[in-house]
This record gives C-alpha cells, sequence and structure tokens, in this order.
C-alpha cells in the first residue's frame, strides 16, 4: 500500500503526485494530476478492483495499480 | 479524434441534430434517474438493518447528488438550461427517471433491487459513454464510473446476502428484482430508437440501449444464479406511445408528489438564498 501513483480519474495519467495527506474525509487524500492539472481525491487504501465484488464491465480498464 | 475513432466534439458545434437531440435526452435522464436515486439513499440513510448500511446509504446518496451537479453543469454550459428551476418547475409527468423510483422504496429488498439493478443500470449508460466523441462528457465519466464501482460493490454483497438468506427474503427480492428490470428496460427505450442510433454513429456512445440492456440482464442472471435468487426468465416489456424526452410510455405519472415535495424542499422555499 502506497499513496504514489494514484490514476488520474479525469484524464488516466499515472503523472500525479499527493497534495495533501487528508481530504474531505479520513479516508481519502488529495491528489494532483500534472497531466490535465486537476485535482481529485482518492481512497488511500483497500480501492483494488480485486477487492470489490464487480460485474465484469467495471473492472475492464481498471488499472489495480493504484495502490 | 475519440477514443471510439469518431470526430471530437468540443461542443455541440457540428454535432449532428439528432446526436445532439439524443445526448441532450440521454443526460437529462441519467440526471433525472441519479437525482431520484439520491434522494431514495438519502432516506435510507435512516431504516437499513445495519449500521454499516446506513452509513453506506448516505454515501451513496452523496455521490449520485454530486453526479447530478456534473451533469448538470453539463446540461447548462452545452444546452443553455438552468437545472434547478426546471427541476423545480417541470410537472411529474415530465421527469426521466427510471419508474422504478417513482414511488418510495418501501423495504430492504426493494432497496437492494434499486442498488443493484436501477443504480447498475445507469452505471452501464456511463459505461456506454467512455471515450465518447463528445469532450466535455469523456472528461467526467471516469470519474463517475470510478464512484459507481462501490455502488455496485454495495448492490452485490447485499444481493448475495439476501440470496443466501433463501426464504421469503429472497422471494422479495426476486419480485423487486423483476420489477426493477421491467423498469429499466422501458427506461433505456426501445431497440429501434433512432436517436441511439444517431448516437452510436456521431460516436458519443459505444453502444446503444438495447445492447446495454441486454448486458445489464446477462449481469443480473449470472449474480442471481450465484445468490440462489430465482430471476424471471423474461420480463416482458411494451413500448406504448414511448417518449424518448422522458423514456416512458404514453400516460405515466412521474415521481409521486410527496416524493417531488420532499426533494424540491417546497416547505422550506421561503428560506432559499436567492442570487
Amino acid at each position: 500500500m502506497t499513496d504514489a501513483g494514484k490514476v488520474c480519474p479525469f484524464c488516466g495519467s499515472h503523472d500525479t503526485v499527493k497534495e495533501a495527506d487528508f481530504g474531505t474525509s479520513l479516508m481519502v487524500n488529495r491528489q494532483h494530476c500534472r497531466h490535465c492539472h486537476s485535482f481529485f481525491e482518492a481512497i488511500k487504501w483497500g480501492d483494488r478492483s480485486q477487492d470489490l465484488d464487480l460485474p465484469a464491465f467495471l473492472r475492464a480498464g481498471r488499472d489495480d495499480s493504484r495502490d | 479524434m475519440s477514443e471510439t475513432g469518431a470526430r471530437e466534439f468540443e461542443s455541440l458545434d457540428g454535432m449532428p441534430s439528432a446526436a445532439a437531440e439524443g445526448l441532450h435526452c440521454l443526460l437529462w435522464a441519467l440526471a433525472d434517474t441519479k437525482l431520484l436515486l439520491g434522494f431514495h439513499y438519502g432516506e435510507w440513510t435512516f431504516g437499513t438493518p445495519e449500521l454499516e448500511a446506513a452509513v453506506a446509504s448516505c454515501s451513496l446518496s452523496q455521490s449520485e447528488l454530486g453526479h447530478v451537479r456534473l451533469l448538470h453543469a453539463i446540461l447548462k454550459k452545452h444546452w443553455n438550461g438552468d437545472p434547478d428551476a426546471i427541476i423545480e418547475s417541470r410537472p411529474a409527468a415530465a421527469f426521466a427517471n427510471t419508474a422504478y423510483l417513482d414511488q418510495p422504496v418501501d423495504g430492504w429488498p426493494a432497496f437492494v433491487a434499486m442498488n443493484a439493478v436501477v443504480d447498475l443500470a445507469a452505471t452501464r449508460v456511463l459505461a456506454s459513454l467512455r471515450g465518447s466523441a463528445f469532450k466535455p462528457l469523456r472528461m467526467s465519466v471516469d470519474k463517475m464510473l470510478d464512484e459507481e464501482r462501490h455502488h455496485a460493490h454495495h448492490g452485490r454483497g447485499w444481493f448475495r446476502t439476501l440470496g443466501r438468506r433463501g426464504g421469503a427474503d429472497a422471494e422479495q427480492l426476486a419480485t423487486a428484482t423483476g420489477r426493477a428490470l421491467g423498469a429499466v428496460a422501458v427506461w433505456l427505450g426501445p431497440p429501434d430508437d433512432p436517436a441511439d442510433r444517431a448516437l452510436t454513429e456521431a460516436g458519443i456512445r459505444r453502444e446503444s440501449s438495447f445492447a446495454v440492456f441486454t448486458a445489464l440482464s446477462e449481469d443480473l442472471r449470472q449474480l442471481a444464479a450465484e445468490a440462489g435468487v430465482a430471476m424471471p426468465t423474461a420480463v416482458p416489456v411494451a413500448f406504448a406511445g414511448w417518449n424518448p424526452r422522458t423514456r416512458r410510455n404514453v400516460g405515466a405519472r412521474g415521481p409521486a408528489d410527496d416524493i417531488l415535495f420532499h426533494l424540491r424542499g417546497e416547505a422550506n422555499a421561503m428560506f432559499r438564498l436567492g442570487e
């Protein structure tokens, strides 16, 4: 588990950096995408697709390296 | 170029009129469905069988309302609509939400069907817009889908739980699931909808609503089989005077008066902040 390397939910870029340890709740941190310059919040842990019970179409195209 | 290989649209300029009209209707249908989903999830913050489900329901409501704001912003920018005013002034019959959400969600199995079927149907429509040629939407879809993964996880978890318990719980879930799937089939529309065709031809959607319904049915068939829930083998769907703007058949009434009264905050209208 690491806070680095979150995928930008707006453009899909891996070129992101953690801006702050906490976002609007304890479980998320604040990230910045250096590619599209968006700010977003990311869940800190337990957000890998293999941990979730999902239909195939919601697994497709996901990058499980986010955590 | 978009991921579909079609010409990319930064705005409605140059977009075929049939596609622009179809997209307008589709975004309203998504926004209205998410608005009503948010309302019902919010109401179910209290009354759930477990405290964790209450926390989850509150969270589901928040993310649906966030998606509504996002979709309304697109509608406002590109169609000059005033979503707030339209929500306040539209008659119930003009709402384009899934009819399953027109009435109170009257029990936990009905809630689970809303989560596992109706919410998932809206998510499948969003997924059909991945890589859209309409850039403002493409930039938002993946963000919404990211959050919808947790909605699907929650719905499927409770679906399996009620299925495993069997008996009346599973029977009520099967009934509610059949009702939800029937409502969703009408909401998605007939297989020969010309607006659907215009959207796929313009590269704005990857797949038609009929394809979405077929895939959704298969998702649910697999889940029901794994969970031991007896799904209806066929969902009877009739399109009688189907209106592409409301995604309802002729004569449909829309959300109940009580629901719109609370959703609009009419009792507290005098406290609005205004401009």
